[in-house]
This record gives C-alpha cells, sequence and structure tokens, in this order.
C-alpha cells in the first residue's frame, strides 16, 4: 500500500508530502484574537496549506476565526500539518509563530 | 453566552453610529447595570480602543468583538449591542458592524476569554443564528435567543 503512496507523493512530482510538527502554545494569554490575526497573516504569505489540530478540532492557519475557535490555552500541544510547494520554507516560521511568547514577538516576525 | 453576557446590559438598538461611540455606549451599559464604577468607564473605554488600535476586533459577517482587560472584576462580563444603520469598524471583510459583542475580562484568566471569542465567533458563523439575531428587537427577544443557544464547549 505504502509504494503506491510513496510513488505519487514522490520527489519526481514536487515534494508535496506533509511536513508534521507537534507545537506548543506558550504565550500565556493563549491563542486569543491578536495572535490568531497575525499568524493568519503570515500564513497567508505562504501557498502550503497549514492545518492546525487540537483533538478532533482543526483550523486552516490562514483563518483568524478557524484559529480562534480552537480556544488553545497556554500548554496546549496542536498538530501542525503543512503541504504545498513552500511547506520545507513555511513550516519552521509557522511552528515558531504559533508558538510565540507573545503577539509583540509575532509583530517582529511579519516585519 | 448567557454566562458571561450581562442581561441589562444588552442593547437592542445602538444610538451610536461609529466604532469609538458604540464602545462608549456598551461600556456605559455595563456601567449602569453595576458592573463599573462611573469614574472607571473612561478608562475602560481608553483600554477597549487602544486595543482596536493594534487591529479592528470586526471579524466579518457584520459581528464584532471589542474587548479589553480590567483589573476589579470577579469574572469576564460582556455585552452586546444591535446596530440597524451599521458601524464602520475597519472589519477584515470591510463590512459594515451590526452586531457588537463587548468583552472585559480579568486579566489573569485567560480561559474564559478564550471561550467566550470561541463562543462568538461559533455563533457568527452560523446563519440561523444571525438572522434570528438580528430579528430581534427587544432586550427579551435578545435574551430569550441567548437562552436557548448552547454554549459550544457545553455541547462536548
Amino acid at each position: 500500500m505504502s509504494a503506491t503512496i510513496a510513488m505519487t507523493n514522490g520527489p519526481l512530482l514536487g515534494d508535496n508530502t506533509p511536513l508534521l510538527a507537534t507545537v506548543v502554545i506558550r504565550n500565556p494569554r493563549g491563542l486569543h484574537m491578536r495572535p490568531a490575526m497575525m499568524i493568519a497573516r503570515l500564513a497567508t504569505k505562504y501557498q502550503s496549506t497549514g492545518t492546525l489540530r487540537k483533538q478532533e478540532r482543526k483550523a486552516n492557519l490562514k483563518s483568524m476565526t478557524q484559529l480562534m475557535l480552537l480556544a488553545a490555552i497556554q500548554g496546549t500541544e496542536l498538530e501542525l500539518e503543512v503541504v504545498g510547494e513552500d511547506a520545507q520554507i513555511a513550516m519552521p516560521i509557522l511552528a515558531e509563530a504559533i508558538a510565540a511568547n507573545s503577539s509583540e514577538d509575532l509583530e517582529l516576525m511579519l516585519k | 453566552m448567557k454566562k458571561f453576557l450581562i442581561r441589562d446590559a444588552i442593547v437592542p438598538s445602538l444610538v451610536a453610529t461609529t466604532k469609538d461611540g458604540a464602545i462608549r455606549e456598551l461600556v456605559g451599559t455595563l456601567q449602569a447595570a453595576g458592573y463599573f464604577q462611573p469614574t472607571e468607564v473612561e478608562a475602560v473605554v481608553k483600554e477597549i480602543m487602544r486595543r482596536e488600535s493594534l487591529g479592528s476586533t470586526g471579524i466579518g459577517r457584520g459581528v464584532a468583538i471589542p474587548h479589553s482587560r480590567f483589573e476589579g472584576l470577579t469574572k469576564l462580563i460582556g455585552t452586546l449591542g444591535l446596530s440597524r444603520a451599521g458601524i464602520p469598524f475597519d472589519s477584515i471583510d470591510g463590512e459594515d458592524v451590526h452586531m457588537v459583542f463587548l468583552l472585559v475580562s480579568k486579566p489573569d484568566q485567560p480561559g474564559p476569554h478564550l471561550h467566550a471569542l470561541e463562543t462568538i465567533v461559533r455563533v457568527s458563523e452560523d446563519d440561523a443564528f444571525i438572522s434570528k439575531l438580528l430579528a430581534c428587537e427587544t432586550r427579551e427577544e435578545i435574551w430569550r435567543l441567548i437562552e436557548d443557544t448552547q454554549d459550544p464547549w457545553n455541547r462536548e
């Protein structure tokens, strides 16, 4: 089974293998509106699609409101999946943004 | 929503037609309902406007969630004001705001604030809720709708 999948996802077709990471919310105020807005703005700069999962809930990183629906408090572990042409570049930046300590740190990343 | 919205502070038809005016009007109703001292109103309004200056809380679909933290509250409180005319709010979708959910939270309680945001986002994505809310003409009708609307974390 995996052989077929490995072929369709293989490097010859452009690498669309989803990149996965576990990210922990460090902001003492959690993933509130302002970080959600800035993460969405940052995610929009990439072609790749980012998805953040908290158990059965999932949010498209490019949507502020979907991120707010996660209601993720400090310490929440989230699964981040990034798929797309620029996933290798986007992944570490998006992971860092989600784990940012404060909105001020996120603001610096947007500059 | 009934856990944090203050029934007596709900405004079925805002007089204000500006963002600043609507925020002032809603903080005023929370004060009149006994949640702030008259002398505290200005500080609360100022803090909410400072937050707005960092980025509009107009989340689209005619909904805005202006908010701030304030020392001295015993719990997160909020109110709701409807605007028939619509209020320019610099919302993410560029549309005027017809439903203003104003929240003031305790500085050391991020959890209830996140839950309140989640609840408001969820109802704002519910077409049936929005049309029912906009059809409300009195505080009592709004409150009945709020009482009939389950909070998302109670559903899980």
